[in-house]
């Protein structure tokens, strides 16, 4: 499996993958030793199928609410009606004064 | 008085959108210097990934759950992280694409570290709107650009300008104010056409994007009608673009000011 890894991120990171033959994919996948599942998922983009060898599902990704509810003590979060909490929201910029 | 600082820390570092692509060398040793590494990505094959860097790499994931608040989700994350800062250690929460962009978590971890003392930082990252911009052959300079969060842009009145882009993001749970859901429907996605149908035609032209995850595959970029929205497929990572709708308005007033200053 790390193999099969090893090689996304050699192809993730080098242009030269762009616009390789399938060809040379395929001996590029020969030569780093990907197994044939492996190797027929890549060479035919099948994202889902390369999910299932590597038992991956879709995750979550959200990672902000459309609009917060309130915390159960009642705590105020920073953003509701445009609002920030206070300047610990701020603590490394300062906002130049139009005056 | 004590002024030595807490010894431990914290960084949110963004990942980027693709595997292998959009990493960088200073976010990498971000990740593999940190005693504990807690990740949240777009991913399963990306968090594979980030597994190799690090001895002790934590998914964030468990912490979803259907029918469970979002906000609990995340702030449940958040005292994830603290908690190990807490203990002494140097923390890194590694999220996909820019930890700074539509990421309530990392801002409120970082937001709560310094307020109790501790060093904590962001490390910008490639974001799903950066790749946006390439993808679709945007540049947001050229006609101006707008960026709502789905439900958001549904729940308050926004003043929209229809001769600039608009982007619209998590359109997957439009309309959720439960924040229980994962996924909203043909209902909610037709209530988010009647608020854009205030600003555009329903014909008007819009575009389904999502960015490649993985250095093989294409991004989603489906162009369709805006009435047809609501019977799209559309996924967790979806985000919709709406191209300007009309021309850009000259404001004459202004232009004549301008022009006897000169």
């Amino acid at each position: 499996m790390s193999n099969v890894i090893q090689f996304l991120e050699k192809v993730g990171n080098a242009a030269q993958w762009d616009d390789v033959t399938e060809g040379k994919l395929e001996l590029a996948l020969a030569e780093a030793d990907i197994e044939g599942p492996f190797r027929s998922a890549i060479l035919n983009k099948d994202v889902a199928q390369l999910q299932v060898l590597l038992q991956q599902k879709e995750p979550v990704c959200f990672v902000i609410p459309g609009e917060e509810e309130e915390e159960e003590e009642g705590e105020e979060e920073p953003g509701e009606k445009g609002q920030l909490k206070d300047a610990r929201c701020l603590p490394r910029v300062r906002f130049a004064s139009r005056s | 008085m004590n002024n030595t600082p807490a010894k431990g820390s914290l960084a949110c570092v963004g990942i980027g959108m693709t595997l292998g692509s959009h990493l960088s060398a200073r976010t990498r040793s971000y990740i593999e210097q940190a005693d504990v590494a807690f990740v949240l990505v777009s991913d399963g094959i990306i968090e594979l990934w980030l597994q190799d860097m690090n001895k002790d790499v934590r998914s964030l994931q468990p912490y979803y759950q259907e029918g469970k608040s979002r906000m609990k989700t995340y702030r449940q994350m958040v005292e994830a992280m603290l908690t190990e800062v807490r203990a002494g250690k140097r923390v890194c929460g590694v999220f996909y694409g820019h930890p700074g962009v539509f990421a309530w978590v990392p801002h409120k971890a970082i937001e709560t570290a310094r307020s109790e003392g501790f060093s904590a930082h962001m490390e910008p990252g490639i974001s799903s709107e950066d790749c946006l911009y390439a993808d679709l052959g945007i540049d947001p300079g050229a006609r101006g650009c707008q960026h709502y969060e789905a439900s958001q842009f549904m729940l308050y009145r926004r003043c929209i300008d229809p001769s600039a882009w608009l982007i619209l993001w998590q359109i997957g749970i439009a309309g959720d104010r439960t924040l229980k859901r994962f996924s909203t429907g043909e209902a909610h996605r037709q209530v988010l056409v009647d608020v854009l149908a205030r600003h555009y035609p329903l014909d008007h032209e819009v575009v389904v994007y999502r960015a490649a995850t993985l250095p093989f595959q294409s991004p989603r970029i489906e162009c369709l009608a805006l009435e047809r929205l609501p019977l799209a497929e559309v996924g967790m990572a979806d985000t919709l673009a709406i191209p300007p709708a009309r021309p850009l308005e000259a404001d004459d007033e202004i232009r004549s000011r301008l022009a006897a200053l000169v």
